[in-house]
């Protein structure tokens, strides 16, 4: 009796996970020749014979009832409340240029006129050995997200030893995958995926992200978030050892002083996990282990956007007052004695 | 030994008479009248047996769908002895719509016209006097003039044949004078036993289906009995760019009406800048055996069978045809070339866009598609 019950739980856990891999009628997503009644509709024709492009089918309000993640919303939504874990190209398409990355296929989102090198470039490095002074206009979603929608996963963890990488993202759109594995080592990014995205959240419900393949590795073969960032932004992560001069990430959490009482996950200011924990891991952890567990680019920012300057997740300017408390403050989500 | 030889004449002759032929035969009052008169009567009459009084073309005494229809449900006919197929039953003919039958054994390989007439414009080409539609011209109709068709087209003059039609010569404007000597044109190169590619498509008669130009495998019986050795063949190009190229191929014939949707410049067409995935539109004249070794693709195969097996719910064209080829089995080398029919029935069906197969049956994300669903996944295998 005991096994039956297990054995059903499986299924209905099961069940219940969100997949990437879609499902449903073909003709809700693709059409054949682009042609319906004797004419073209507008606006395509698109490529895989798709009947919207990118951001045509990923803009809209999510109410947690939507089985397609919404990235862009034409009206303002709720921070926090109705932007997913990603955030959101709202702000950055409505006039605030360092809200979000700059996707300039979103309506409304130009280049950042403030920068004439991506942030972080150093010549030489990753991207920037084949493309010049670093100033790459993100022109498509494809720069980062390399979509496989009827790719197969195995799950839990996604991407470490399969084609779909988590959330679909890898470089390898443009390029083969084994030039980014032989550039800089890195082979997408693997972790688990949140089934509704982060719509809902709490300590047990997020994503988990990957981070170093191990503690204090740079060239390691690598499934790390943070080193996907690194892609363009290497001198905010490669050119940090020793004594930091710049905010460290896939660095462990110091065991120690008052980084030892960060013990229960925030999503505020989400850790990632050391690669061979993530692995063994079955669905989303509450427990942060300082000494072992990771910051990572996604503790501070959300790639997509937020209302806040440098995409960060937080007010950074009005809620992080040293000495005062502030739960709005992602910044004493480690920092935990700074906060007063 | 006179005897033996008459028996194998004997033989000869009824072996003959199994395999249908296009050359008609039988008494020419069967098919013709010579003034469409008689006791003071016309002869002529339409596909519902009405007199007309108007003589027709070629002295026959009846149209394209006076011996092309039925007004029942059944698919061929018999006409002073001999088999004609029938393409617009006017009795509603049965038609299995999910991608595991897609009307096989139930419809000729072109389709039936029934839907068409009786359902909407979406379910067949709308050929005047069967059907209607608002469309004043053929979807993906441009360039038409580098296919040898009209610039404009004309709708109200869509016929089976000729100029405005797609069997027959286009250079001639109307069915009869488009199909003109066809019935009398012995077609044995277009059979497996005795295909002769050096004369096939040369002459109307001796072109696949009467589509001038166009070369393919007859099959016996229309594909009424129908399976993966029991089948057309057709003909189609392993391109590597999507400009006009052989005008020989079935998706060609197509493609002089709806060239967008084979050979369209820039975005009009299948592809933008680069031949190949990522594609605009659903390709055509392209080999599956071009994809990576491991694809989706290299699984075509007939639902419940082996793959590689040549599958007539989802056909595939040939780059080459030869005299008793092999036809139930595929190589993905030149032999598994995508074609407008392999998701279309020309003549029609009961499924929007004259599809194969019910589209909206098409469910990502099953296991094993191609033997749950078949359909649009016999080639697309894992989606």
């Amino acid at each position: 009796m005991k096994k039956v019950i297990i054995f059903l739980m499986c299924i209905l856990l099961y069940s219940a996970v969100a997949m990437a891999k879609v499902s449903g009628v073909c003709s809700d997503c693709h059409t054949m020749h682009y042609s319906q009644g004797g004419s073209l509709s507008g606006g395509g024709p698109y490529e895989s014979l798709l009947i919207n492009n990118c951001i045509g089918c990923h803009t809209g309000e999510n109410d947690g009832t939507n089985t397609t993640p919404y990235v862009f919303s034409e009206t303002e939504p709720t921070y926090g409340t109705n932007t997913l874990a990603g955030g959101n190209f709202y702000w950055v398409a409505h006039g605030c240029n360092e809200c979000g990355h700059n996707v300039t296929a979103i309506p409304g989102v130009s280049q950042d006129p403030n920068f004439s090198q991506t942030p972080g470039y150093v010549s030489g490095k990753t991207c920037s050995s084949c493309h010049g002074s670093g100033n790459m206009v993100l022109t498509k979603c494809v720069f980062c997200h390399n979509p496989k929608h009827h790719g197969s996963e195995s799950g839990p963890v996604i991407g470490d030893d399969e084609e779909v990488k988590y959330r679909f993202l890898s470089l390898d759109y443009y390029h083969p995958s084994t030039f980014q594995e032989g550039s800089y080592n890195f082979y997408g990014v693997a972790g688990i995926e949140d089934d509704d995205w982060e719509y809902t959240i709490s300590s047990n419900d997020h994503n988990e992200y990957c981070g170093a393949a191990s503690s204090g590795d740079y060239d390691g073969a690598s499934h790390s978030i943070s080193r996907y960032c690194a892609a363009c932004h290497w001198g905010f992560y490669g050119e940090n050892t020793e004594h930091w001069k710049r905010h460290p990430s896939d660095i462990a959490l110091p065991n120690s002083g008052e980084y030892a009482n960060y013990t229960t996950y925030n999503p505020l200011a989400p850790i990632a996990r050391l690669e061979s924990t993530l692995t063994g891991m079955t669905a989303a952890s509450s427990t942060v282990t300082p000494g072992e567990d990771q910051v990572s680019c996604l503790s501070c920012h959300r790639p997509h956007g937020s209302p806040y300057p440098d995409l960060l997740r937080w007010d950074y300017e009005n809620k992080c007052k040293a000495g005062t408390s502030d739960p709005d403050c992602g910044c004493f989500v480690c920092h935990t004695e700074k906060g007063g | 030994m006179k005897k033996v030889v008459m028996l194998i004449v004997g033989m000869c002759m009824l072996l003959y008479g199994v395999v249908a032929m296009a050359k008609v035969s039988g008494r020419c009052d069967n098919c013709h009248t010579m003034h469409n008169s008689q006791g003071g009567s016309p002869m002529a009459y339409d596909e519902t047996g009405n007199p007309l009084s108007e003589a027709q073309g070629a002295l026959l005494i009846t149209t394209c769908l006076g011996c092309h229809s039925s007004t029942g449900t059944e698919v061929t006919k018999t006409v002073a002895g001999s088999t004609v197929p029938v393409v617009y039953s006017q009795g509603g003919p049965n038609y299995t719509t999910d991608g595991k039958h897609a009307g096989m054994g139930e419809v000729l390989a072109g389709g039936n016209f029934y839907w068409a007439a009786t359902v909407g414009d979406a379910k067949g080409h709308n050929v005047s006097g069967i059907g209607s539609t608002t469309f004043t011209e053929p979807p993906g109709y441009s360039q038409a003039t580098s296919y040898g068709r009209p610039a404009t087209w004309d709708m109200s003059k869509f016929t089976c044949a000729g100029m405005y039609g797609c069997h027959g010569d286009p250079s001639k404007e109307g069915s009869f004078a488009g199909i003109y000597g066809a019935h009398h044109a012995d077609d044995s190169c277009l059979k497996l036993a005795t295909y002769d590619d050096s004369e096939a498509g040369t002459t109307v008669g001796k072109s696949y289906r009467f589509l001038l130009g166009i070369k393919g495998i007859e099959d016996d019986d229309w594909e009424l009995t129908v399976s993966p050795s029991d089948h057309n063949v057709y003909l189609g190009e392993d391109r590597n760019s999507d400009a006009i190229s052989s005008t020989a191929t079935i998706s060609y014939l197509c493609a002089e009406c709806h060239g967008d949707f084979h050979s369209g410049t820039g975005n009009l067409g299948m592809d933008d800048d680069n031949f190949g995935h990522p594609w605009l539109r659903h390709p055509t004249d392209y080999d599956m055996g071009n994809t990576d070794a491991g694809s989706e693709y290299r699984s075509y195969g007939h639902p419940d069978s082996a793959v590689g097996t040549y599958s007539p719910i989802a056909p595939v064209g040939w780059a080459s045809l030869s005299a008793n080829m092999t036809i139930d089995t595929v190589t993905f080398s030149d032999d598994t070339i995508v074609l407008c029919v392999s998701c279309h029935r020309a003549h029609g069906t009961p499924n929007d866009d004259i599809l194969r197969w019910d589209y909206n049956a098409m469910q990502a994300g099953t296991d094993d598609p191609r033997n749950n669903i078949g359909g649009c996944f016999i080639c697309h295998t894992t989606k």
